[in-house]
Order: C-alpha cells, then sequence, then structure tokens
C-alpha cells in the first residue's frame, strides 16, 4: 500500500531532507571555540560535515613584497600598522620558517588577556570558519570551558564577548560546557550518562552528567600547551614545532626514542595523572553526584587526547589509586578533535 | 520568576551550571531509558531526557508521596508523554506507539478502577494534580488524556448549562485588507487567497445514469488532514509552529490543494477564492439524493487541517481548530446552502480508480466528529462508491484504519441482497457495477471538459487532482 501515503506527507519528507542544504532555511551550527583550533560543525543531509582552523597568528613585517606573496598564496592575514597579521593555518609554517613561536589570541581557554590582537584575531579566523547566518536567529552553540576558580570574570568576559560577536554575524548564541558537549557528541548510546573530557590545547574540562544533567563540571589550566612549552624548555625548541612533532609523531604506545620523545611522555604522563587525579579528588569531593544505576563510562576527545596509546596511559593513572565510582569503561572519541563541536551541534539543534 | 532566577534556570538548562540529579531515582532513570532505544536522533533522545527529567523535578515534591509500588507506573507514564513530544518524521512511530500506551494505560485504569482508586494515597492525587497543572498537553484535545487513575477526580459539582447568544444569520462584520470578519466569529485571512479555476462539473443522475445540466454553485465539503509535520504545542516549539504553518500555506497556495486551511492555532485561511476549483478530492466519490459526484474537485469545497489523521486515539485537532472548523462549517453550510449529508471526510469518499478500492486516502475515515460540527454522521452512510460502483477493501485499509466504517458494511449487505435477487455471485454484480464507475466518470469528464474550454477563466489542470 505505498501509494496510500497522503500527498503532502511526502512533499514534507522530502524537503525535510533538502532542507539541510536549502540556504534559504539556515543551518544550526555548532562552534568549538578552542585555545589551540576553531571546529566548526553543521549538519548535512549525509551527516555531519566539520571545518576547522589553526587558532594562532603571527604578525611580520609590513612590506609590499611580504603582502603580494601573501595575496598569491592565498594566505589569511590582515595589516596592523607597520605589521601584517598571519593567521589560522599557515601560522605554524611561518613560525617554522622564522623560528619564532606562534601567537594566540586565546590562553588557557579564554581570551588572551596579555594579547592586544586577540579579540581581532579570533574574530577574523572565525569569520573565515563561520558564514553569516543565512536567517536572522538561526542557532548556533559555542564551547566555553567551565569556570576555574579565581577565573569567573575572565569566563564571563569570554563568554560575553563570543556571544557579542556570533550575534553580529545573525546567530543566536547558545554557550555551552566542553565536557557537556563531549557527552553529547560521544555518549548518546549510554543516554548523555558519564564522563565527558576535553582535552584541549588550554586546559581539560571535565563534564559529569546524568541522563544529560551535568552534575560536577571542572577544568584544569594544563593542556597540549603545558606539554609543548614544557618540552620546548627541555630540549631547546620553540614549542610550535613540539606540537608538530607531538601532533604527527607521537605514539605513548613506544617507548621514547630519543630526547624529545622522552619529554614528550613525561610530560604526558603528568598531565594525565594531574586529570585523573584532579577528577577523582573532584567526584569525591562531590555533594551533588547522582545515584547511577550503572558503572559510568568516561569519554576523552580533544586534541591532545590524539596520539596512541593517550587511552592505555589514561587507564594506568585510572587503575594506579581506587576511583571513588564504578567506571564501565574509558574511550577516545572516534575524531576527538572535532568532538566538542559535534556535540555543540546537537545543543544548537536541541535549542533549534 | 525573577532575572537571576531566569538566568540561573538558562545557565542550568544550557549546562553551564552544575544540577542536582540526586532526586533522580536509579528507577527513574531505568523507566527512562528502556524508553530510549528506539530514539535514533541524538537530538531527539536529548530532548526526550531533558523534558523527562524536567517534569521529575517540577514534581519532585509529589513524587515521594506516591505509594512505592506505583511509582514505576508513573514514571512509565510520564515517560511515554515525553515520547509523545518528540519531533519530525521519524518520531512518528515512537509518537504513535506511546500513544497507544497511554490509551491503554486508559483503558487498563478504567477498568480496574474502583479498586485502584481505592488504593491510590493522598500522594497520588496530589501528583495528579499536579501533572495536570504544571505539564503542558501535547495537543489540545476534546477529551483529556490525563489517565483516569492517575487522576481520581472528586465528585463533580453540578454545573448550570452556559446558554450564550448565537446570531440567527451569519454575515460578514467587518471586512479588512488581509481579513474578514463573520458574526459566528469566524476571521478569515485572505492574505493568500488566489483566483484559480472557475468550478464546473456535471453531477451524474443516479436513476437514469445521464448527466446533469453543468453546475457551478458548490454544493458539500470534504474535509482533510494536510498530513505534514506535526510538533506538539509548546511555547518552546512557537517558531517552528509558526514556520510549519508559513510553508504550508505556501505549498498549498503553490498547489491549489484546498479552499481553507486551519492551522495549529486554529487561524483559517483562504487559499482559493470560493468559486474556485482545488485539487483536494479527485479520485472520490460521493453521493446524496440521487445526485452522483465524481470528482469532488469542483463540486465540493476541500477544508484541511494542519494535522496528521490518527485512526486511534484522541482527536488529532487542537482545540482552537476544532472551534474554527466549526465556526467554518457554519459560514459555508448556511452562505452557500450547503447539503449538510454532503459534508463529508476525504477517507470516506477518496477511492483508486485502478484497484477498485475505497480508501485510498485515510484521512478522516474514522473519527471525524461530525455531531460537534452539527452535520449528520457520514459514517453511517452507505458510500456510493460500494453501494453504486462495487468498490472493494483490502487489508491495508483495515491496517490503517481498523475496521471501515458502518457505512460499508451497510453498502455490502446491500449488494448481496441485490446479488441474490439478481441472480448473480456478488463478484459478478461488483464487476458490472465497476464498468459503471468507468462509465458515468467519463461522461461526466466530457462534460465538464467541452464546457472548461469554453469558459474565460485559466484552463483547467489536465489531470483529476492530487489525490
Amino acid at each position: 500500500m505505498d501509494d496510500r501515503k497522503d500527498h503532502l506527507w511526502k512533499v514534507q519528507e522530502g524537503s525535510e531532507q533538502a532542507a539541510a542544504e536549502d540556504p534559504s532555511r539556515g543551518t544550526p551550527l555548532g562552534v568549538d571555540v578552542g585555545t589551540s583550533k576553531i571546529v566548526a560543525a553543521r549538519r548535512r543531509t549525509k551527516g555531519t560535515e566539520t571545518s576547522m582552523q589553526l587558532n594562532a597568528f603571527i604578525p611580520v613585517p609590513f612590506s609590499r613584497f611580504t603582502e603580494t606573496i601573501l595575496g598569491q598564496n592565498e594566505i589569511p592575514y590582515f595589516r596592523d600598522g607597520d605589521e601584517l597579521i598571519i593567521f589560522g593555518g599557515a601560522t605554524e609554517r611561518f613560525a617554522n620558517m622564522f623560528n619564532v613561536e606562534t601567537r594566540r589570541p586565546m590562553a588557557d581557554g579564554l581570551l588572551n588577556p596579555k594579547e592586544r590582537m586577540g579579540t581581532v584575531v579570533l574574530e577574523s579566523i572565525m569569520r573565515g570558519l563561520i558564514p553569516k547566518a543565512k536567517v536572522q536567529g538561526e542557532v548556533l552553540s559555542f564551547s566555553v570551558p567551565a569556570a576555574s576558580e579565581g577565573r569567573e570574570a575572565e569566563l564571563v568576559y569570554h563568554e560575553a564577548s563570543l556571544r557579542r560577536f556570533f550575534e553580529t554575524l545573525g546567530y543566536r548564541a547558545v554557550a555551552i560546557n566542553e565536557g557537556l558537549a563531549v557527552i553529547f557528541s560521544e555518549l548518546e548510546d549510554q543516554n548523555f550518562t558519564g564522563i565527558g573530557i576535553s582535552c584541549g590545547g588550554g586546559m581539560c574540562n571535565v563534564a559529569l552528567a546524568y541522563l544529560s544533567i551535568p552534575s560536577l563540571l571542572f577544568g584544569i589550566s594544563k593542556g597540549g600547551d603545558y606539554i609543548d612549552n614544557s618540552v620546548g624548555s627541555v630540549v631547546d625548541e620553540p614549542a610550535t614545532r613540539i606540537k608538530m612533532i607531538k601532533e604527527e609523531k607521537l605514539d605513548l604506545t613506544k617507548a621514547p626514542a630519543d630526547k624529545l620523545e622522552k619529554a614528550l611522555h613525561i610530560y604526558y604522563e603528568d598531565l594525565v595523572e594531574s586529570l585523573v587525579d584532579s577528577i577523582r579528588k573532584a567526584v569525591a569531593k562531590a555533594d551533588k553526584l547522582p545515584r547511577a544505576h550503572r558503572p559510568l563510562p568516561i569519554v576523552i576527545a580533544g586534541g591532545t587526547a590524539k596520539p596512541k596509546g593517550f587511552k592505555e596511559l589514561f587507564e594506568r593513572s585510572m587503575k594506579a589509586k581506587p576511583f571513588p565510582i564504578d567506571i564501565s569503561d574509558i574511550r577516545v572519541a572516534a575524531d576527538p578533535v572535532t568532538a566538542t563541536a559535534r556535540g555543540a551541534l546537537i545543543a544548537a539543534l536541541y535549542e533549534k | 520568576m525573577d532575572s537571576t532566577a531566569q538566568e540561573r534556570r538558562r545557565a542550568l538548562e544550557k549546562g553551564l551550571v552544575c544540577e542536582d540529579p540526586r532526586e533522580l531515582s536509579p528507577e527513574f532513570a531505568r523507566s527512562v531509558e528502556g524508553l530510549t532505544r528506539d530514539i535514533k536522533d541524538p537530538v531527539e533522545r536529548l530532548r526526550f531526557l531533558r523534558n523527562s527529567t524536567k517534569t521529575i523535578r517540577q514534581l519532585e515534591d509529589q513524587i515521594p508521596k506516591v505509594p512505592a509500588l506505583a511509582r514505576p507506573l508513573v514514571y512509565k507514564y510520564l515517560g511515554w508523554r515525553g515520547l509523545t513530544m518528540l519531533k519530525g518524521e521519524r518520531a512518528a512511530g515512537i509518537r504513535r506507539g506511546a500513544r497507544g500506551k497511554i490509551a491503554a494505560l486508559q483503558i487498563g485504569i478504567v477498568i480496574a478502577g474502583a479498586g485502584l482508586l481505592l488504593g491510590a494515597s493522598y500522594g497520588t492525587i496530589r501528583l495528579a494534580a499536579s501533572l495536570g497543572r504544571k505539564t503542558p498537553t501535547v495537543e489540545a484535545r476534546v477529551h483529556s488524556e490525563i489517565p483516569a487513575a492517575a487522576v481520581p477526580q472528586p465528585t463533580p459539582m453540578p454545573e448550570p448549562e452556559i446558554l450564550t447568544q448565537r446570531p440567527n444569520s451569519i454575515w460578514l462584520v467587518e471586512k479588512g485588507k488581509d481579513y474578514e470578519l463573520y458574526s459566528n466569529g469566524l476571521r478569515i485571512d485572505t492574505t493568500q487567497r488566489l483566483k484559480g479555476t472557475r468550478r464546473s462539473y456535471a453531477p451524474i443522475d443516479e436513476a437514469s445514469g445521464g448527466v446533469l445540466p453543468l453546475a457551478s454553485e458548490p454544493v458539500g465539503i470534504v474535509f482533510h488532514t494536510t498530513e505534514s509535520d506535526i510538533l506538539s504545542l509548546e511555547a518552546e516549539n512557537n517558531a517552528s509552529l509558526l514556520r510549519n504553518s508559513k510553508n504550508l500555506v505556501a505549498y498549498i497556495k503553490r498547489h491549489e490543494f484546498y479552499h481553507y486551511l486551519i492551522d495549529r492555532f486554529g487561524r483559517v485561511y483562504q487559499i482559493l477564492n470560493d468559486d474556485s476549483r482545488a485539487n483536494h478530492a479527485g479520485f472520490a466519490v460521493w453521493a446524496n439524493a440521487g445526485r452522483v459526484y465524481m470528482n469532488l474537485n469542483h463540486a465540493f469545497f476541500g477544508v484541511s487541517f494542519e494535522s496528521r489523521f490518527a485512526p486511534e486515539g484522541p482527536l488529532p485537532l487542537t482545540e482552537a481548530q476544532l472551534q474554527a472548523g466549526r465556526l467554518l462549517t457554519e459560514h459555508l453550510v448556511r452562505r452557500y446552502d450547503l447539503d449538510p449529508k454532503l459534508c463529508v471526510g476525504h477517507g470516506i469518499v477518496s477511492v483508486n480508480p485502478k484497484t477498485r478500492r475505497i480508501g485510498h486516502h485515510v484521512d478522516w475515515a474514522k473519527n471525524f466528529p461530525f455531531k460537534t460540527f452539527g452535520l449528520p454522521d457520514a459514517y453511517q452512510v452507505e458510500p456510493a462508491s460500494v453501494r453504486l460502483f462495487g468498490f472493494g477493501y483490502d487489508d491495508d485499509l483495515a491496517k490503517a484504519i481498523g475496521e471501515p466504517w458502518p457505512g460499508v458494511f451497510k453498502a455490502e449487505a446491500e449488494l448481496q441482497r441485490d446479488a441474490l435477487k439478481s441472480g448473480q455471485s456478488t463478484d459478478e454484480l461488483k464487476q458490472a457495477l465497476t464498468r459503471r464507475y468507468d462509465l458515468w466518470f467519463e461522461e461526466q469528464s466530457q462534460a465538464a471538459k467541452s464546457t472548461t474550454s469554453s469558459l474565460i477563466t485559466a484552463p483547467a489542470p489536465a489531470g483529476p487532482g492530487v489525490n
């Protein structure tokens, strides 16, 4: 009885499918505004599409020649007085070329107060990733870290600045905690119950949620940058270079081959131990934990969780001391770099 | 709620601040989690969980007063209610299933009746009252959806009958640039009104089989549902509800599907002029007073409710739609002197000429509130498609709506008697009658075509309309 469907039903269904790519209807967006990378996610007919950009910049002295070269190579930049500010993906290449450090619009998960150009660069990077809203008031959900002690006011400023920027693009901006966003993207099969950890560049954010309701949110100011800077100072190499090596080659399951790798292993272990210890203490101290009817899973996302062997390292650290609640399993997100943005997208679609 | 509290509420909902989930008992979690298996969309799953936990929070003072034994049932009920609020086409089956379970629970409770009522504690009563007050209903309904068991109502105080004034006639009270207001309260939005193709049709004389003179006056109404995407009536869906209605109006206008559309808020949109045809019931048959109408696009108004037909459970209309539908029907019947016996549901007139089956479309093949609309019950009338043309039905119709409406059985019994009288088998008689359908359909089509070409109006579409 296939032809017994009523006419409008069929058309509506078709238009629902097409709506995801219909430019006149707009698309909710999820954005992970991370210290190291900015990732945007949107839903398409065939699934979720993500795009990302490095959240970094490097100033180079202005010259007509340099400006022409940048223009010819389609490298994003803008001029600031007698400097050209190169931002986004090309930054690391230039930093290695000139053997200098890249600069960051953000530090420790928030707008970098020490960086005069921070907000301008951040907005320039985001403009390249996020189109103006097709429909005024379209929902955009962006990630924010958990408030750490003594930095609540900075978080308020950070969140409000981002919200205002997104509103200038025509969006209705909704903030979501990074750790919770990880839970939204990775723990659907657990009914959004468990512990979500986002190991980013500036910090690690942790959320414990029960049926999607967060009951514990906190962050530690240690992340990928901590490893890069620490290793860089030990082996006397720029942190930018350490970051590239870490992201391209590092395998924590293998014994380190040289001093640099050894340092990377040491600081990764330190980071993970600090993280697990913080979670252990926070959970033990928490007075609002749910009466869970089953052990909780832990899911880890973020670029810092990308190296092979991170999960095993985390598991070892978890087993080292008793944990206050039962844990069912520990997993790393299938795509750790985009998990937070994908979770933010779910929040945006929910808000729509 | 003051602004600080509102801010906190917003922050809680966005997950920026911790909540205290301790009152969410493991029992509740198990119940709710057991219901999420079929929710494939993460957004809908999240919506369901959030709605369920929100409801539990709203009832946190009441839950402990419910007897422990009754709590799982309350959790289940709240979970099913949550499932009925899921959005999107993919969740349609889940919504239906949940509604079915709620209905089954209601029936079970009614049967259990007195015993259960006796067992219910004061806490349960309080909880039920809270449910009614604090949680929004999914759709406005003619009858309340709160299960009887959860609502042991006190003996109602007899209320005196309320008599209101009704105008003896219906007149145009006021005509604005984009609306018309009638004395019975009907307000028609005319911003979308189109001048379509003029009505022109030729009924068939049932006795002789001959084509009657061409006519252009409407004679009746066919009620439809749009079968479009339906969201639950909640403030948080407001933007989507408005957008759906707007898109629907544009879509119906583009295809000239109906004369009138009544949206979820009871707004009545006129899409086509009253003297125009609409593509709403091309393959459809109805008869009364010796006149047979085949292809009802010209002779009947198409009035559609933004809704999805549901053969079981509560009426798939909001209270506002019901009221607006009544007023519009009253207006059309009086203004055009329509025969109330020619005001019918799409599902009972729709046919498939290829398969010789009735109920090709099933909207309002059941449950249309004829009495509430002041109309005779068309479900009791022997449909001309069966009685005159021998059309049948298959298991698919039963699957879609359960048993066919009573008029079908009456018509079939009539056919059997006729077959006996004429010494034929019922199948032989039906075969002969279906040939009659082809002949009469061709006759009335030719008659209508000959005039269409002579009318100084836009040409009629080639096909018999969307059906």
